[in-house]
C-alpha cells in the first residue's frame, strides 16, 4: 500500500515486516481445490431474504412450526376453560353454552 | 443476481474473480496457508448463504463487503489462537524456500503475529491491509469505513504500538520506542 522511503520515521519497522511477510502460494491447484471445497460444503438455495421463494419458505417453515401448533394449543385451552368449569362458578358465557350447568346451580 | 438463484456456475465465476487476492491477504495476515483456505471458504459460503438478499447498488461495493469479511474473519481467528509452539505451527506458506531461511522466516512472522496481537483491533486491522495486501490507501480506507486522513492517523498509532510491541519482544533497531 504505501511505500516506505528513507525519511520516513517506520521505515526501518517497514523493511522489517516487508521481509518478515510470508509470499503468499496461490497455485492453481489451490484455487481449484477451494473452488470444489466450497461448491461442495454449499447449502442446497441461498436464503437470507423474503423476496424469494426460499425466504418465503423459511416464513413458512416458521409458521408450521410455531405458530399454528401455538393457535391450536390456545384454542383448545379455551375450550377445556369454558366447558370444564365447576358449575357454581359458571360464567354467564359458560351458562349459555351449557345449559344445564343453570339447572345443577339452581338445585 | 444470478447467484440468488442459486447458479453454481455464475458462483464460480465470482470466486475465480475474487479469491486470489482473497487468499493473498488470509494467508500474508495468518501464515498459514489452510487456515487462510478455511477463512476464504467461509466468507464465500457467506456470499452464497446473503446472495438473496444482496443490494448490487448499495453503498458497499462487493470487492469492499468480501474484504471486510475475510480481514475480520482472518482478526476473529488470530484472537482465538494465541501463539502456537513453532513446532506446532502447521504447514507453512511458501514451502519452497530452503529450510534456514524458511525457519527464520517463521519465526519472524510468528512475532510479528504475536506482537499485532497486542493491538486494539483497529489498528491490527489497518497495519494488516497496509502491510500484508496490495491495496492502495483509499481503498483500504473504504473497506475499514475510514477518510484516508483518518487511517493514515490510525496506522501512525498502530505502527508506533506494533514498534512497542516488538521491543518488548526482543527485537530492537526498528525507530525510537
Amino acid at each position: 500500500m504505501t511505500k516506505h522511503h528513507d525519511t520516513d520515521p517506520f521505515a526501518a519497522l517497514d523493511r522489517f515486516m516487508a521481509e518478515s511477510a510470508p509470499p503468499p502460494v496461490i497455485d492453481d491447484a489451490r484455487m481449484v481445490r477451494l473452488a470444489n471445497a466450497t461448491l461442495a460444503a454449499l447449502p442446497r438455495q441461498p436464503t437470507g431474504g423474503i423476496s424469494r421463494s426460499g425466504g418465503l419458505g423459511r416464513w413458512r417453515d416458521l409458521l408450521l412450526r410455531y405458530a399454528a401448533p401455538m393457535a391450536l394449543a390456545g384454542l383448545a385451552g379455551i375450550l377445556v376453560g369454558l366447558f370444564a368449569l365447576p358449575s357454581q362458578e359458571a360464567t354467564p358465557l359458560v351458562q349459555l353454552l351449557h345449559p344445564t350447568s343453570i339447572i345443577e346451580a339452581k338445585l | 443476481m444470478r447467484i440468488a438463484k442459486g447458479d453454481q456456475t455464475a458462483f464460480r465465476s465470482l470466486m475465480e474473480r475474487h479469491a486470489r487476492p482473497m487468499l493473498s491477504l488470509a494467508q500474508r495476515t495468518l501464515g498459514q496457508a489452510e487456515d487462510a483456505d478455511e477463512v476464504v471458504q467461509e466468507a464465500f459460503l457467506k456470499v452464497w448463504t446473503m446472495a438473496a438478499s444482496w443490494q448490487p447498488d448499495g453503498a458497499a461495493r462487493f470487492s469492499t463487503w468480501l474484504y471486510r469479511v475475510v480481514l475480520n474473519a482472518c482478526i476473529d481467528r488470530k484472537r482465538r489462537k494465541t501463539m502456537a509452539p513453532l513446532d506446532e505451527a502447521g504447514d507453512p506458506v511458501d514451502p519452497a524456500q530452503n529450510s534456514h531461511d524458511h525457519a527464520v522466516a517463521r519465526e519472524r512472522h510468528a512475532l510479528v503475529r504475536d506482537a499485532m496481537g497486542d493491538l486494539p483491533d483497529r489498528q491490527r486491522e489497518a497495519l494488516s491491509l497496509h502491510y500484508f495486501s496490495d491495496l492502495t490507501a483509499p481503498k483500504a480506507a473504504e473497506i475499514l469505513g475510514l477518510s484516508v486522513s483518518a487511517l493514515e492517523a490510525l496506522l501512525v498509532r498502530g505502527k508506533k504500538g506494533l514498534r512497542v510491541a516488538l521491543a518488548r519482544r526482543g527485537i530492537a533497531g526498528l525507530g525510537d520506542v
